[in-house]
Order: structure tokens, then C-alpha cells, then sequence
């Protein structure tokens, strides 16, 4: 299996460099046989890492430990769900899957796109098969998968991570991996418009749907790591400015800046400069990100081990960022806008101050999450920054944006009246302010978190009024009611509200994190039968048992939490003891989930028998909003993401045909 | 592509993958996961053999080997023109709602109309040639033609 394995990654080099050679010949003769041989080159890529991804999870399944990598990451004891989704857990294999992943998007891309960019298909080619020669190096060189084990073939194995045994953590890095590679596509056809000097609209209507994914992918990977560090880490929290989180929200900030500049740029022939710029800032976020994950070179909970990888990373980002000024500077005249900005009350304005916020947050999180390594590395002291300070820094550009996001919509392109504004911010921002002032009166006394409630509530204020106008101004046609209008405005216009509904969901996801601020924690020793008040629950600890399965011994508690005076749950925290981990015990946590708050608890430390043992509870307000606006965000990424039917312009042909 | 083309396309990576649900079976009985994990990867091999086989073809100069179709090119620029029109209807939404004057709605739509009209001559040109029966590589002559209309127009 291990040989099969090294073949696989010599042919993906193979194929790889084949096909950018073909791609940049074929391009620069303008030969179509050259280019259909690299495309087609393209498939045969993504079928060998195929072959190469699913050997390596058959050595997981059959427990094939003559490979180094399997022996380290699985063990026969383990579920086979677990077996399988190992094959992600470390270094080596989660680079594999990168590849494979680029690998399979790269051929979706071209084959989807080859008719409709086929002027830049050489180019795009060269540039996709680049980045997988770039990683399938590496992987040949730094982190091969498929190295055999030095030494008698043992017959156990390591087992893997015991904190990696989640589902939320299972599914988070392949997600991510998705958003990551996805976000390649665009930097590709953005870059090869700049190489062919089609700098038209052409290639942002084809880099729009991977965008779109991408950074549908990049926020799922990031809800469902949110969702693994609030069940598993057992620390209270969801999001610790962690900088493998931070990894990850980097790129996602400046995807989001190019989904919107290129809305501009396809309405107006503006900005056509910011969607290059952002589409290749975006796929840098995505090597950055990688740089910290895997080259040691930052602390975090789950990335990977420190090693020499970072330098040539390092390298990659300044060539490619060498490259890009030096390509968008060659074609500055091309990429000036047709249009100016007319007035300050206007969409393009707004997207432009969301392009700088976008890019400000993102350089802001950078900053400070390098911050001890850059202050260790310079000054010889290390510069801690904790999670206030993150919070100080970043809350106020996330309220600015999220008012932002709020009025955009609102606005015209060109010019928008000030008498218009004001008439359709009236009723949004009276409801916000109604929304803030009763949390304020109900004892809210954070000033940032009554903004944010009050800027999520004029948001979803708006949006709601938006559809209504849309919705009478479809009755008004007549033959339909006001909620047939209304499915039908969707339905017809489902980018612009398909997004309006994503931004639903960020104001939700945005008015959750302000819960926080009145978080409630608290540390608890109890003996069984005692009861202790935390906020408006009664917890009463009954005792603690053990149990054991073929895998792991389980340390659970149990506690009956009382809501005026009735019981209204039982929670058993748990502490779980992996045979082959046993230093390694992992916090399972009891939570329950109200519309309210979450009443969460995990288990500490416990004495023989569970005479005494010691609780964390933490009452987590507003928590569930974040979950339900990422689920609204799902729905708005569907509706403006999936392909809907050809249709043709309406009067359009009539009045432009000569 | 050729009908041989396409036959070896399905039936190589179908024989390999037949053939190594039989090798796991002749080895022992296999776990259903494996099995298909086995199947799939030879199944995955023999695709990637069979498209290195099509390149090979076209560099030899075996043009059914690529694929490449006028009904292709005339889909993707009807998907352009598809992506305009919804946007062309956004601009209408807005005049609806009142938030653009009819005079800004028509000179925000104008370079999009333009841009749609010298679309719809390519889509023209090129289901003309669709239903001529002409395949191949048409494409630098399609651009010709579209440019020196356009040209004209102007």
C-alpha cells in the first residue's frame, strides 16, 4: 500500500508539472490540442489524488500499520468512522487532502468553465496546477502520508487524538479545506485576466459561484470549530481568538470584501482593480493561514507540530505577492473603472468602506495574533495578547461593519437621496432602539453589546421592509397575493435576497457574541445531595459513576438543575480516559440549550468515589443565535448560490439589436 | 469524442474496479466500507489512465479526443447572457421600488445591454454553426465574425 501511496504522489507531481508546461506552451502558441491535452491532464490529476486519498483511508480501514502515518494517527479499537476521518488528523494526511480537495475543485473549475473562459483557460490551468505542484512538493519532500514504519511492523496502534474524537471536529477540517481551495479559483481566473488582459467583466461571473462556496465552506469549517471548542474544550466559551481560528478568519474577512466588490464591478464596471486585489489577498489569507497552522511557528490547541515548513511558506506568500503587485501594476491602465463614485450616499461607497474595514480586521487580526512570536522574535520578550484584547481591538470595526451591512442594502448605486435614507431607516432603526433600550432596561449595561443588538435589530428591520416593498410591488402587478409576491420576488431575484438573508444571519450570529458580554461563570465544589443557586437554576450534585467500553473509561456525574423550584433537567458532565491516551482525558460536557441561555457544565476534578467533586457552570446568554444565524446564513447562501434557470433579458434584445 | 473513446472512458475503470472486488473477496471477506474503498480506487486508477490516454491522443493529433463542441461554447455564453439578464432585473427592481429614477435605471442598464446584445450575436452565430453540424475549433473565427459586427455597429 505504502509503494501504491508514493506512486500516487510522484504521478501527482508528474501530471501536475506535465500540465503547467502543456498549459503555458499551448497558451503562448495559442494551440487548442496543447491545451485540451494539459485540461484533460487536469481530470487524470484529480483521479490519481483520488486513488491516493482513498488508499490511504483503505490502510486506515484494514489497519495497515507498515505505514508510519497510520500506526501514529488510528488504532483497530477505534470506531470505524473514526478510522476514516483519521485519515485528516495529522500533518501529512491533512495535506493530502488538501491537495486531493484542490485537486478535485481544480478539475470542476476548468471543465465547468472551459467554453466560457477560453481565452484564460491556459492560464488558469498553469496557475491551479502551480499550487498543486507547490503542495504535492511538499508533500513528497516534508509531509508524506504513505512513509513506512521504521522497524518491525507493530500491531497496535497510537490511536488518534482523543480530542479529535468529535463529530464537529471531524467534519471542521475538511470544510475548511473546501473554503480554502475554493478560494484558489478565483485567484486563478482573477490572475489570468490579468495575464490575458481580460480584465472584463467575463471572469468575476465565473469566479462568483467559487467564491460564494468557498466562503460558504470557510464559515461552516469556522461554525462547526466553534461548535467542537464549546462541546469539547469544556472551557465555557466557543471562540478564543485562537490563531488556528484566526487562520481561518482571515481569508473569510476577504472573501467576504470580494463578494461584494465584484457585485460593484459587474453592476457599475468599478472596482475592478479591488476584485484582483482581494481575489489574490484572499488565496494569500488561505497560504497564511496554512503557514500558521503547520508551521509551528505559532501556540495554539490543534495545530500541528513545529517544523521547517514555515520558511518555505513564508516564501510562497512573497512570491506570490511579488507576482500579483507586479502584474496588477503592469495592468493598472486596464483595471481602472469606467465609473467614479457620484456620490457618498451610495452602494459603491459602502462597499468601499467595507473593502478597507474588511481589510483593516483582517491585517488587525493578523497583527495581533503574530504579535508574541514578532515581539519575542524582535525585542527577545514575548508580548501575550489576550482574549480583552482581541475583543478591544476587533469589536469596534465588527460594529462599524455590521452598521455598514445594515444601510448598504438601503442604498442606491450612484446617489441616494438623504430624504430617502431617512425615510427607509425610520421604522428599522425605531424597532433597534426599542430592542436596545429593553435589554438596557432589563439589565443589559454593556454600551458595545446594546450597539450590536441595536445595529442586528435595524438590520433585520430593514431587510424585512426591503422584502415587503418587493413583495407589494409584485402585488401591486396583480394575480398575487402579498406572500406569492413575495416568493416570487426571491425567486427572481435570489442573489440580492439570498444575500439580504445572509445578512440575517450574520446580524443574528453578531447579536449572539454580544451575549457574551453578560456571560455568568462560576466554580463550584460539591459532595452529593448538596445544592448551590447559579443564576436563576438550582443545581443539586447526585453523585458519580463509571463505566467503561472497549475504547475508553467514562467518568460521568450527574446534577439535577432546578428552574423555580422544578426540575428541569438532569446534566451529566463527563471526563472520558482514552486506553491509549490515559494522561490525555477528554472534558464532555452537559449543556442545556434554551432560547435564552445555554446552562453548561463541565466536570473538574473529582475525589475516589465522587465524594467531592468540582464543577465549572456557565450560563451562556443568547448563545443559540449564533447557531440559528449561521442555519439563516445556510439559507441565504442557498438561495443565492444555486443555479437557477437560463432566461433571457427582458426587452433587452429588442432595444440592443441594431 | 468517439464512441470507442467513451466506451473505454466507463469500461476500464468499471473492469478495474469489478477487479478488485474480486481480489478482496478471493482474499477473504472484506467489510462492505473496504470493499467499496478498494472498488472506488481502482475505479478512480483506471479513470485517470483513460484521460491520460485522451491526452495522449490529442497530442498525437487525434482531435475527438478533446471534447470541445460548438454546443458547449453556445451554452457558456448563453449562461453569460443569463447572468446579465438577472442582473439587468436587479436595476428594474430597484426603478420598481423606487430607489433609481427611470433616467439612472437606464444608464446603469445601458453598458449591460451592450454588453448582452454582442453576447446574443455570438449565441446566433454559433447555433447557426450547431445546426450546420460544425464542430471543432470554430472559436477564433466566431470571435472574428462577432468583432467585425460589433465593429460595424459602432
Amino acid at each position: 500500500l505504502a509503494a501504491l501511496g508514493n506512486a500516487t504522489i510522484i504521478l501527482v507531481l508528474l501530471l501536475s508539472s506535465w500540465a503547467t508546461a502543456l498549459a503555458i506552451v499551448g497558451g503562448r502558441r495559442g494551440s487548442q490540442r496543447l491545451v485540451g491535452a494539459a485540461e484533460l491532464l487536469v481530470h487524470s490529476l484529480a483521479a490519481i489524488t483520488s486513488v491516493a486519498m482513498l488508499v490511504l483511508i483503505y490502510g486506515m480501514l484494514v489497519s495497515d500499520y507498515s505505514m508510519s502515518y497510520v500506526h501514529s494517527h488510528s488504532e483497530r479499537a477505534m470506531p470505524m468512522f473514526y478510522r476514516v476521518t483519521a485519515v485528516w488528523a495529522g500533518m501529512e494526511g491533512s495535506m493530502l487532502t488538501w491537495v486531493w480537495s484542490l485537486a478535485l475543485v481544480s478539475s470542476l473549475a476548468v471543465a465547468a468553465n472551459r467554453e466560457r473562459l477560453r481565452v484564460m483557460l491556459p492560464q488558469v490551468i498553469a496557475l491551479l496546477m502551480s499550487v498543486v505542484m507547490f503542495f504535492g512538493v511538499l508533500m513528497l519532500l516534508h509531509s508524506n502520508p504513505f512513509l513506512p514504519f521504521l522497524g518491525a511492523t507493530p500491531m497496535t496502534g497510537k490511536g488518534l487524538n482523543p480530542l479529535l474524537q468529535n463529530p464537529y471536529m471531524v467534519t471542521h477540517p475538511p470544510t475548511l479545506y473546501l473554503g480554502f481551495v475554493g478560494l484558489t479559483v478565483p485567484f486563478a481566473f482573477g490572475f489570468a485576466a490579468l495575464l490575458t488582459k481580460q480584465t472584463d467583466d467575463a471572469w468575476i461571473r465565473a469566479a462568483r459561484p467559487w467564491a460564494l462556496w468557498a466562503w460558504y465552506f470557510l464559515s461552516l469549517g469556522l461554525v462547526l470549530g466553534m461548535l467542537w471548542a464549546y462541546e469539547e474544550l469544556g472551557w465555557g466559551g466557543y471562540w478564543g481568538w485562537d490563531p488556528v481560528e484566526n487562520a481561518a478568519l482571515m481569508p473569510w474577512l476577504v472573501a467576504t470584501g470580494f463578494l461584494h466588490s465584484i457585485i460593484v464591478q459587474e453592476r457599475r464596471q468599478m472596482f475592478r482593480g479591488w476584485s484582483v486585489v482581494l481575489a489574490l489577498l484572499a488565496f494569500v489569507a488561505t497560504i497564511v493561514g496554512t503557514f500558521m497552522t503547520r508551521s509551528g511557528f505559532i501556540d495554539s490547541v490543534h495545530a500541528f507540530a513545529r517544523s521547517s515548513i514555515g520558511y518555505v511558506f513564508l516564501v510562497y506568500i512573497a512570491l506570490l505577492l511579488l507576482a500579483g503587485t507586479v502584474l496588477i501594476v503592469a495592468n493598472w491602465r486596464l483595471l481602472k473603472a469606467d465609473n467614479e463614485i457620484d456620490g457618498l450616499l451610495s452602494r459603491e461607497s459602502v462597499v468601499l468602506v467595507n473593502n478597507w474595514l474588511l481589510l483593516a480586521m483582517t491585517l488587525l487580526v493578523l497583527v495581533l495574533t503574530i504579535l508574541p512570536n514578532l515581539s519575542e522574535l524582535f525585542l527577545g520578550e514575548k508580548i501575550n495578547i489576550s482574549v480583552k484584547e482581541f475583543r478591544r481591538w476587533v469589536t469596534p470595526l465588527g460594529l462599524l461593519l455590521l452598521l455598514f451591512t445594515a444601510v448598504g442594502p438601503l442604498l442606491a448605486f450612484r446617489r441616494t437621496r438623504t430624504e430617502s435614507l431617512r425615510r427607509q431607516l425610520l421604522w428599522p432603526a425605531l424597532i433597534g432602539l426599542v430592542v436596545a433600550g429593553g435589554a438596557g432596561a432589563i439589565g443589559g449595561r454593556d454600551p458595545q453589546a446594546l450597539l450590536a443588538w441595536f445595529l442586528a435589530t435595524l438590520l433585520c428591520a430593514a431587510v424585512v421592509q426591503e422584502l415587503g416593498r418587493a413583495a407589494l410591488l409584485r402585488m401591486r402587478g396583480g394575480e398575487v397575493g402579498f406572500i406569492g409576491g413575495l416568493i416570487d420576488q426571491i425567486a427572481d431575484n435570489r442573489r440580492r435576497y439570498g444575500g439580504y438573508i445572509v445578512h440575517v444571519g450574520v446580524a443574528l450570529m453578531c447579536a449572539g457574541f454580544a451575549g457574551d458580554a453578560f456571560k455568568h461563570k462560576q466554580d463550584v465544589l460539591l459532595t452529593p445531595g448538596q445544592r448551590v443557586k447559579v443564576g436563576d437554576y438550582e443545581l443539586r450534585y447526585d453523585g458519580i459513576r463509571v463505566t467503561r467500553d472497549p475504547q475508553k473509561t467514562m467518568v460521568t456525574a450527574s446534577l439535577t438543575a432546578y428552574h423555580d423550584k422544578k426540575p428541569v433537567a438532569v446534566m451529566q458532565p463527563a471526563r472520558w480516559f482514552f486506553a491509549t491516551r490515559p494522561n490525555e482525558p477528554t472534558s464532555e460536557v452537559s449543556i442545556r440549550r434554551s432560547m435564552r441561555e445555554d446552562l453548561f457544565i463541565a466536570l473538574g476534578r473529582y475525589s475516589e468515589g465522587g465524594k467531592h467533586a468540582g464543577f465549572m457552570v456557565v450560563l451562556n446568554p443568547l448563545v443559540n443565535l449564533v447557531w440559528i444565524g449561521f442555519l439563516v446564513m445556510t439559507l441565504g447562501t442557498l438561495i443565492a448560490g444555486i443555479p437557477v434557470r437560463k432566461r433571457k433579458p427582458r426587452r433587452a434584445s429588442a432595444e440592443a439589436k441594431p | 469524442m468517439t464512441r470507442p473513446l467513451k466506451l473505454l472512458g466507463i469500461g476500464v475503470p468499471l473492469m478495474l474496479a469489478i477487479g478488485t472486488v474480486a481480489y478482496e473477496f478471493v482474499k477473504g471477506a472484506p467489510h462492505l466500507v473496504t470493499l467499496a474503498v478498494a472498488a472506488s480506487a481502482a475505479a478512480c486508477l483506471g479513470l485517470s489512465v483513460v484521460f491520460l490516454l485522451r491526452s495522449m491522443l490529442l497530442l498525437s493529433g487525434d482531435d475527438s479526443a478533446s471534447g470541445s463542441s460548438v454546443g458547449r461554447r453556445r451554452r457558456a455564453v448563453e449562461a453569460d447572457i443569463s447572468a446579465l439578464a438577472r442582473t439587468l432585473e436587479g436595476i428594474e427592481l430597484d426603478q420598481g421600488i423606487g430607489r433609481v429614477s427611470s433616467s439612472e435605471a437606464a444608464e446603469l442598464a445601458a453598458p449591460l445591454r451592450d454588453r448582452v446584445a454582442i453576447l446574443e450575436r455570438e449565441a446566433e452565430l454559433l447555433r447557426g454553426l450547431e445546426l450546420e453540424g460544425v464542430d471543432g475549433e470554430i472559436e477564433a473565427e466566431v470571435r472574428e465574425r462577432v468583432a467585425a459586427r460589433a465593429e460595424g455597429d459602432s
